[in-house]
């Protein structure tokens, strides 16, 4: 079934639509919500979780694209959840390792602006990774949006690791210029 | 919330139209070469050794890394030694220290180059003195000489 039958199906108030989102994208969804949970059991709650948000949201969303509007959904599930469960412990999830490696791109945390709208911060991000060359962008939102380990999105761009590394590492120093520049730091 | 867990939120936010290349990557199957040729050069290895002496520089090598493993000589390792045990015959490039900062050297190499070598993810190394000699030794030849990384480098020796 393509997504476009899915979301009618949402439209419709048919049941069927959680039962075919389950059966076309469980797996997509459990991947996200495990990079960031790291327990089986908390990212099986987290995907149930996804499809009741969905249920809510479509209507009035008409999603163009189903998966990364679940993919964005589950992301936002799980880390809600890995901040509630990991309130006073950090484990050892992708995200958590991500959160170390990003803190390069704010390293003065107390100049931060304390009050910097996320949303403008995002809009930061977006215009510095419209810059890079797609490949790149790749591969920063594989690692820091999709939270994938190294190794992974080496396949999937099909380049090696160490070059994954360096995109990383080079990345993260231009994104961190980048947010000095726009007074984000 | 920390400084990181803003930028996560942030990277959150992001357009569709940014996720949508790399969401289409992530879910495309890919057909792998990799077990097939793990399997034939496996094969090709077996048959080799019956037929083949090893060449004398490989076993040098070979005999290099063990010895300096086992004795000790090894002045700082990348990553673990099990992990590359199956890639005895490294790549091997003679450096002099340059600089030396908490988590990268500056080392000039025998042409006269700069590089960078970087140490995210060093498990153990003592302290390198600038115009120390030093050995890099790799387990692949690396793609970019100005800056190598752990997962290029097997050993750093004196």
């Amino acid at each position: 079934m393509d997504d476009t039958e899915i979301v009618g199906l949402y439209w419709q108030r048919d049941e069927s639509a959680i039962a075919c989102t389950d059966k076309k994208y469980r797996h997509y969804l459990n991947t996200i919500a495990y990079n960031i949970l790291f327990s089986r059991e908390d990212s099986q709650e987290s995907v149930n979780d996804t499809y009741l948000a969905a249920w809510n949201s479509i209507p009035p969303q008409r999603p163009q694209v189903l998966s990364t509007y679940l993919g964005k959904l589950t992301r936002r599930i799980s880390i809600d959840l890995f901040r509630k469960r990991n309130a006073e412990k950090r484990i050892g999830s992708e995200y958590a390792l991500s959160l170390e490696e990003l803190s390069d791109c704010l390293s003065a945390g107390d100049t931060t602006q304390q009050a910097a709208d996320v949303q403008l911060l995002s809009q930061a991000i977006a215009a510095y990774l419209k810059t890079l060359p797609q490949e790149t962008q790749n591969v920063f939102l594989g690692r820091y949006y999709y939270l994938d380990p190294v190794a992974k999105i080496a396949g999937y761009c099909r380049i090696s690791q160490s070059k994954v590394k360096i995109l990383l590492y080079r990345t993260r120093q231009g994104l961190g210029q980048h947010l000095k520049e726009e007074g984000f730091l | 919330m920390t400084d990181a867990e803003r930028l996560q939120d942030a990277i959150g936010l992001l357009p569709e139209e940014l996720l949508s290349p790399v969401d289409t990557l992530r879910r495309k199957k890919r057909f792998s070469w990799k077990p097939i040729a793990t399997i034939a050069a496996s094969l090709l290895l077996v048959v080799g050794l019956y037929q083949l002496q090893p060449p004398q520089k490989a076993a040098d090598r070979g005999a290099f890394l063990e010895d300096a493993v086992e004795n000790g000589k090894a002045d700082g390792f990348v990553g673990s030694w099990a992990e590359y045990s199956t890639t005895l015959s490294g790549y091997f490039l003679t450096a002099k220290v340059a600089e030396v900062a908490e988590d990268y050297l500056i080392v000039t190499l025998e042409k006269g180059e700069t590089a960078t070598v970087l140490f995210d993810e060093m498990k153990e190394r003592k302290t390198f003195s600038p115009g120390a000699e030093i050995t890099l030794l790799f387990a692949r030849e690396p793609e970019d000489f100005t800056e190598l990384y752990p997962t290029d480098i097997m050993i750093i020796y004196n």
